[in-house]
């Protein structure tokens, strides 16, 4: 009994563990094309993530920066709330890990942050 | 049989639009980067670094005195200097080492000579100036010949031509990549009809000569679905006004289940077009795909990659077609001697260079020459002049780029100049005696 209840924590554990190897994914098919392979942008059209303050900031600004375009007055990003929550979980773990942070934000959390921002454009 | 055919029709289609040649001005693979200028170029032609300047560089004009004008902008972030640099090579050594900035409060695009004047395009309004008898810097602020055009912080450049009827056209670009409801948003569809079509998104005729021209007052629309047409330029042979227009970008990370990114790197055409009254350039409803020889509808719009436009629409087909988001920046009709008369039939092209080909390598970043044919067609071949301005056989992000080349104009003695936007570098360019 106690062996099943070990197995059941650690399936448990691992679905909800960030996947950076995932979130390294949805880099690519999503955030690659402006943001360039090494995270670094372009000059003048997309900002660099490295050391961003978005990155290293409050999950819910991250979060929210992800879910809605952004808070501007830089050049408006596009919004990425057709990411399930699972990717954008693994996406903010693969950008922070980048970072040397390992501050995980789980799919909950995103959900919250998801329903509050909804249908609004925080950039206005 | 049949893949002969469809061989055939292929082989066809790409000669038809555009395939790069042999010639004897062209750089071939043995050709090495210069080390002082830091381009590659036939040994045909000689190159110096004419000047190095603070500033993100625009397009250029050479006044009757020989003094060369460079325009310099601040946008989107980067730039450190505005309005135009007067540079003159008085010992004749390749180098400018007279360099002298005016106009500094305002932000540079075009420049041209005509009928004395030099007018300058900013990011709103056209100008121009009088640049006195015997001296190379005007003494008055300019006049404003148009003024009004909209503030917008993409595609802002106010390039423009001006033909032997004193007609003066401007491009006004598009504020967005393809008139979504949202912007660079996956998913999200196109307007219909998009309101950047009213004011912006294609090109304008004003009078060169007539002073104080508003935008929405005086100005006729004369093209429109013109995405972003920064080279544009009038031949005096043919009488015809040409330009190059900027695709879209993103196909593929806004359609991932329509164009892979192998496609969306090529995909749309940089095409080359005449500019006829009333002419329809095709954006945002529509793209070129030069692979199929067929103006596409855009995914925007309902359009998949086969589904082709309506041709009902009269939308034009460009007169030659090039790679996609090489970034044409600038069209010159060559008219001096120093190079061969064949110079004179044709155009030379400059490729800024992409930066929407991710994950793939970019790709443009060099000076092509377009042969034409005696209808004042493109004959479909195309040569590059000048290239090695990135530094890197291959080049994954634009900011790793050395040199990112923006415009042409020719000097008195039918030279060459040519300048770099990141790197502030104007070339000089002339055949090797």
């Amino acid at each position: 009994m106690r062996y099943y209840l070990l197995i059941f924590a650690f399936v448990i554990s691992t679905a909800v563990q960030a996947d950076a190897d995932n979130g390294l994914s949805v880099y690519q098919d999503n955030c690659l094309a402006c943001h360039m392979y090494d995270r670094r942008g372009v000059s003048g059209m997309a900002p660099t993530l490295l050391n961003s303050p978005w990155i290293i900031g409050s999950d819910e600004l991250l979060a929210g920066y992800l879910l809605t375009g952004g808070f501007g007055p830089q050049v408006l990003m596009a919004r990425f709330d057709y990411l399930t929550n699972e990717d954008l979980r693994d996406l903010i773990e693969y950008l922070r890990l980048e970072e040397g942070l390992d501050t995980a934000i789980d799919t909950e959390q995103i959900q919250q942050i998801r329903i509050r921002y909804q249908g609004e454009g925080l950039y206005d | 049989m049949k893949f002969i055919v469809t061989l055939l029709i292929s082989f066809f289609v790409i000669m038809g639009h555009s395939a790069e040649i042999e010639h004897p001005f062209a750089v071939s693979e043995n050709d090495s980067t210069n080390a002082v200028t830091e381009i590659r170029h036939s040994d045909q032609l000689s190159t110096t670094v004419f000047a190095d300047l603070d500033g993100y560089l625009r397009h250029m004009a050479v006044g009757p005195d020989g003094t060369v004008y460079v325009a310099v902008t601040v946008r989107m972030g980067r730039g450190s200097a505005m309005g135009i640099y007067a540079l003159r090579d008085e010992d004749n050594d390749g180098h400018a080492e007279i360099q002298q900035a005016f106009a500094t409060d305002i932000p540079g695009t075009e420049l041209l000579f005509h009928d004395g004047y030099l007018y300058f395009g900013s990011k709103t309004e056209i100008y121009r100036f009088t640049i006195p008898e015997g001296q190379y810097i005007p003494s008055q602020p300019p006049e404003i010949v148009v003024a009004g055009f909209p503030v917008q912080q993409r595609h802002e450049a106010k390039t423009f031509a001006i033909d032997g009827d004193h007609n003066l056209f401007v491009n006004v670009g598009t504020p967005s990549n393809t008139c979504q409801f949202e912007f660079r948003t996956r998913g999200s569809q196109g307007q219909i009809p998009c309101p950047q079509l009213e004011y912006q998104s294609g090109i304008w005729r004003f009078s060169a000569d007539e002073l104080n021209q508003d935008h929405r007052r005086d100005g006729v629309r004369v093209a429109t679905g013109v995405r972003n047409a920064m080279a544009l330029e009038w031949d005096q042979q043919t009488n015809q006004v040409y330009f190059l227009n900027h695709g879209r970008d993103a196909l593929n990370m806004l359609f991932p289940d329509l164009y892979t990114a192998e496609q969306s790197a090529i995909l749309p055409s940089e095409e080359m077009h005449i500019l006829t009254e009333n002419g329809n350039y095709g954006w945002p409803y529509t793209y070129y795909d030069h692979l199929a020889g067929e103006r596409m509808l855009a995914p925007e719009y309902g359009g998949n990659g086969s589904i082709v436009a309506d041709a009902r629409y009269g939308y034009a087909d460009p007169i030659i077609a090039f790679p996609g988001h090489w970034a044409p920046n600038d069209i010159h009709f060559y008219k001096g001697s120093m190079l061969p008369d064949e110079f004179h039939q044709g155009a030379f092209v400059v490729f800024h260079g992409s930066w929407n080909r991710a994950p793939l390598p970019q790709d443009g970043y060099k000076i092509v020459f377009v042969p034409f044919d005696d209808q004042g067609l493109p004959n479909g071949d195309w040569f590059t002049v000048l290239d090695g301005f990135k530094g890197t056989d291959i080049l994954l992000s634009p900011d790793d780029a050395r040199h990112r080349p923006t415009a042409i104009s020719e000097g008195n003695d039918g030279e060459l100049y040519v300048s770099s936007t990141i790197s502030g570098r104007v070339w000089k360019i002339t055949t090797n005696e």
